[in-house]
C-alpha cells in the first residue's frame, strides 16, 4: 500500500491520475477527505455513525468507478460532495428518513449564529441552542442543505453550486430563503416568549 | 472511527471494482449536446412553421367573418406549433443541464438562448420555403393536419361567409366567368365581371386566387375583389 507521506506532496488531481493506474494511491485520496466527508454525511443525514460509515464506503466505490467523470473544471471536494450528498439524500430516500432531524452540535450552531446573521446578542445564548436545533429542523431539505454547505462546510456560492448542481444564483437565492426563514421562525419564538 | 478508507480499498480491490472508462462519460456529455441540436433544431422547425402559417393568414378580413380582430386572433393561432415550440425548449433546456457544466445556467437564461436561436432557425426555414414544402407535405400526408392548424386554406373556404379560394382551371371571356377548383376539389363557376384584381395580377390559369364575394348557388360565386396568395409569385406559381 502507498504511504500517506509519499501523497503528501501531490494535489488532489494528480493522485486522482495516479488512482486510475494503482487504486493505492486512491487509498491517500479517500484518507484525505474522510473526515471532512464524514462529517457532512453525519450532518446532513442526521443518521448515527454505523450508518453513516456504509454511505462513505458506497460513496468512496462509487467516486471510485466514476473517476475517468472528473476533471480539472471542478475541485475535487466539489466533485466528491456531490457524489457524498447524492448518495445520503438517495439512501434516506430508501429508508424513508428524509426529514430526520439533524444532528448539529454547540460547535456547528455556534458557526450559524457567528455567521452574517448576527443572532449572537439579539437572541441566541448558549442556552437557546435547542430552539435554533428545533427551527433548523423544520426547514425543509433544500434549506438545511445550503445552511449546512454554507456555514457549517464554508463552501463558497461556486462549489456549493457544483455540489447541488444548481445555478450560483439559484444557489444565492436559497441561502436567502433558508436565513429569513430561520430568522422569521426565531422571531416569531421571541414574541411568543415576551408575550408569556 | 473505523478506517473507512482502508476498508473502500479492500472493497475495490477484493470484487475489482474498475473505474468506467473514460469514453463513457464522454459519450454521455455528446449524447445530450447532440439532443440539444436536434431539439433546437425540431424548435426552429417550429417557429419557422408559426411564422408561415400566420404570415400566410389574411389578417384584413376578420369582418367578413364576423369576429373582431382579437377573437380572429384567438381562432387563427396555430397553437399546435406553439405547444411543439414550447415543448421543443423545454426538451433543449433538459439537455441542456445534463451537459457537464449545464447545470450553471439559469433556466430563464437557457430558455432565452434557445427561442432565439429557433426563431434564428425558423427564419431560414421560413426564408428558403422548407416550411411552406413541410406544410404541404403535413396536408397531404396527415389528412388530420388542416384540422389542428387553422391555415389561410381554412380561412378562405368559408363560401357562405363569402371566403374562397383555388386554382383557375379554365378562363372563358364570356360574361368574365371563370372557373375555379376549391382546395376541398370542388368546382365553382365564378363571376368576376365587376371584381377588383389586387395587386398586380392577370388570371391564367393554374393560378391560385382568393375571392371575396357572394355564395350565389351551390356551384357559383359572385367576386368583388381577387387576390393571390402572400408570396405567390404569378408564372412561376410558388412562393418566394
Amino acid at each position: 500500500m502507498v504511504k500517506i507521506s509519499e501523497c503528501e506532496q501531490k494535489t488532489d488531481a494528480q493522485l486522482v491520475k495516479l488512482s486510475l493506474h494503482n487504486p493505492d494511491y486512491y487509498y491517500c485520496l479517500m484518507k484525505r477527505h474522510e473526515k471532512p466527508l464524514m462529517n457532512y454525511i453525519r450532518k446532513l443525514s442526521g443518521t448515527n455513525q454505523s450508518d453513516a460509515e456504509d454511505i462513505l464506503q458506497e460513496v468512496y466505490i462509487l467516486a471510485y468507478q466514476n473517476l475517468n467523470d472528473y476533471n480539472n473544471d471542478f475541485k475535487f471536494t466539489s466533485w466528491v460532495y456531490r457524489i457524498a450528498h447524492n448518495q445520503t439524500v438517495n439512501m434516506l430516500r430508501k429508508k424513508t428518513r428524509i426529514n430526520q432531524d439533524i444532528s448539529w452540535d454547540e460547535h456547528d450552531l455556534d458557526q450559524i449564529v457567528q455567521s452574517e446573521f448576527n443572532l449572537e446578542q439579539d437572541l441566541l445564548e448558549k442556552n437557546d441552542y435547542n430552539n435554533l436545533l428545533q427551527i433548523i429542523n423544520s426547514l425543509p431539505l433544500k434549506y438545511k442543505e445550503v445552511l449546512l454547505l454554507k456555514f457549517i462546510e464554508g463552501k463558497d456560492y461556486r462549489e456549493i453550486s457544483d455540489i447541488l448542481k444548481k445555478p450560483i444564483g439559484t444557489v444565492g437565492t436559497l441561502i436567502n430563503r433558508a436565513k429569513n426563514k430561520l430568522l422569521q421562525e426565531i422571531n416569531n419564538i421571541q414574541g411568543r416568549s415576551k408575550n408569556e | 472511527m473505523n478506517d473507512i478508507s482502508k476498508k473502500a480499498l479492500e472493497k475495490i480491490k477484493k470484487e475489482h471494482v474498475q473505474p468506467k472508462p473514460r469514453w463513457y462519460f464522454l459519450t454521455r456529455n455528446y449524447f445530450f449536446w447532440l439532443m440539444f441540436f436536434i431539439t433546437t433544431l425540431l424548435g426552429g422547425i417550429a417557429f419557422g412553421m408559426i411564422l408561415f402559417i400566420t404570415t400566410n393568414l389574411d389578417w384584413d378580413i376578420y369582418n367578413y367573418l364576423g369576429l373582431s380582430l382579437s377573437k380572429t386572433v384567438i381562432i387563427s393561432l396555430p397553437y399546435l406549433w406553439i405547444v411543439l415550440l414550447m415543448f421543443f425548449l423545454f426538451v433543449t433546456y433538459y439537455n441542456f443541464i445534463h451537459t457537464r457544466m449545464g447545470y450553471r445556467y439559469r433556466f430563464i437564461i437557457i430558455f432565452i438562448i434557445s427561442l432565439l436561436i429557433s426563431i434564428l432557425l425558423g427564419f431560414g426555414f421560413y426564408h428558403y420555403g422548407w416550411t411552406e414544402t413541410l406544410e404541404k407535405q403535413l396536408r397531404n400526408r396527415f389528412p388530420g393536419y388542416h384540422m389542428m392548424v387553422y391555415t389561410s386554406e381554412n380561412q378562405w373556404m368559408q363560401p357562405e361567409k363569402g371566403l374562397l379560394a383555388g386554382k383557375i382551371i379554365k378562363i372563358t371571356t364570356i360574361n368574365n366567368i371563370i372557373q375555379l377548383e376549391d382546395y376541398f376539389g370542388k368546382e365553382w363557376m365564378i363571376d368576376t365581371d365587376q371584381a377588383i384584381l389586387r395587386g398586380n395580377l392577370s388570371l391564367t390559369e393554374n393560378l391560385e386566387i382568393k375571392i371575396i364575394g357572394q355564395k350565389l348557388s351551390e356551384n357559383s360565386f359572385k367576386a368583388i375583389e381577387i387576390r393571390i396568395p402572400r408570396g405567390y409569385q404569378q408564372g412561376r406559381g410558388r412562393r418566394q
